[in-house]
């Protein structure tokens, strides 16, 4: 998943997390597919960023820091559990935690 | 556990920190099934710092509460004595330490910063079960590694072997303390909290944390504990003394009617929660030092 700014958003790219206004009223849901109208939509309400689903394109300059620091935080987790992440629930909490860091870096990014 | 440590540790309980007299005239009180809300509000708000920070708590994210709840005896009501005493150790417990070492102040806040992940990481799994002593859940969850403080400030000289232990050959901090020390965390942290005249249920949970199936009648909540010790440590909230993952335990699991399908959202929330409550505890702060009252008095 990536972080977009409202100009880069296209109809068809699939929101990786709900978006709300700044009152923190659900605007759309996680997990929709963004159409021109909900895109109009989002900047009528003066939301500027959204994560969306999907990697960067091969060759994409802006992609290549998150990308590295996606992989960082992959490698810090398999490091970190170990053989733990063989048990299910371990590797439950692995595979969550993986996500959830990813949203937290970027969303710091997008402060 | 070598018989000399033993005998070290209680020569040592004298040096232990004690809360403020506050605190511990309300445990007392809270212990007392005779005494009254009147008598309990009265004690509180004898106290100003503690009184301002009960009530910044009870109004701040930790419940969500739609009304502000203004007076001691509005929040005692609401809450009930133990909540309430629980609260209060949860505001007191970050000044009987905070003064003791500013050298180890870098240190001493990422492991606040995972005693606080484990604290919301514990309340939010007591949410998801609907156990209705959530800040009795929050406070073990504070509370579970008070034993590393006290090494890291009373005993910095074994605390150093220790670390250096665990940062060189990465094994897990209980395995260095009883290496050096002979005992681990998990009694330095029952001795205190037992000192404290904490109830029970905390001090079980302070000492099975890391082996719960041993916790008895108080099984859920140390497994509670352990769970969320576990979350935290994969959602990289602070620093918990190594780099290690523990196990999980297969007792504490199923003791715990949760299944892998809870993970994820019990993750989700409590990333919000440790943002909100660190947020509240950083301001916190700041509003004691502004209004000039000493913290801790």
């Amino acid at each position: 998943m990536r972080a977009l700014g409202l100009g880069e958003l296209k109809p068809g790219m699939t929101l990786a997390e709900s978006v709300n206004d700044m009152q923190g009223m659900l605007l759309l849901k996680e997990g929709v597919a963004l159409t021109e109208k909900s895109i109009l939509m989002l900047k009528s309400w003066g939301v500027d960023n959204a994560l969306v689903e999907g990697e960067p394109d091969e060759g994409d300059e802006e992609g290549a820091p998150d990308a590295r620091e996606m992989e960082a935080i992959d490698l810090g987790l398999k490091e970190k559990f170990a053989e733990l992440a063989e048990g299910p629930v371990m590797a439950e909490i692995m595979r969550a935690a993986g996500i959830l860091l990813r949203k937290r870096f970027l969303k710091k990014r997008m402060e | 556990m070598k018989k000399g440590s033993l005998a070290r540790i209680i020569g040592r309980i004298d040096d232990l920190p004690t809360l403020p007299r506050t605190v511990m005239k309300i445990t007392e009180l809270v212990n007392n099934p005779k005494s009254s809300a009147k008598e309990l509000a009265g004690v509180i708000t004898d106290d100003q710092v503690l009184t301002a920070r009960l009530l910044r708590l009870v109004n701040s994210s930790f419940y969500g509460f739609p009304h502000k709840v203004s007076t001691v005896t509005n929040a005692i009501v609401l809450l009930g004595f133990d909540a309430i005493r629980n609260l209060l150790l949860t505001t007191s417990v970050f000044d009987v330490f905070s003064k003791k070492n500013p050298e180890a102040s870098a240190l001493q806040e990422r492991m606040w910063d995972h005693s606080l992940g484990c604290a919301v990481g514990a309340k939010v799994i007591g949410g998801f079960l609907r156990n209705d002593k959530l800040e009795e859940l929050f406070v073990a969850g504070l509370l579970h590694d008070i034993g590393k403080t006290v090494e890291m400030l009373y005993f910095p000289d074994e605390y150093e072997k220790i670390a250096a232990m665990v940062e060189k050959t990465n094994i897990l901090m209980v395995t260095a303390e009883e290496h050096v020390l002979g005992y681990n965390h998990t009694l330095i942290g029952k001795l205190l909290a037992g000192r404290w005249n904490l109830p029970a249920k905390l001090i079980a949970a302070i000492a099975n944390h890391h082996r719960p199936e041993i916790a008895g009648q108080h099984k859920i909540e140390a497994s509670v504990v352990h769970l969320a010790d576990i979350l935290c440590r994969a959602l990289n909230m602070g620093y918990g003394g190594d780099s290690r993952m523990p196990a999980l335990n297969k007792d504490a699991w199923e003791a715990l009617p949760l299944s892998e399908e809870n993970i994820e959202p019990i993750m989700e929330a409590m990333e919000k929660e440790y943002e909100s409550i660190r947020g509240f505890m950083d301001a916190a702060a700041t509003q004691d030092g502004a209004s000039g009252v000493p913290s801790g008095a």
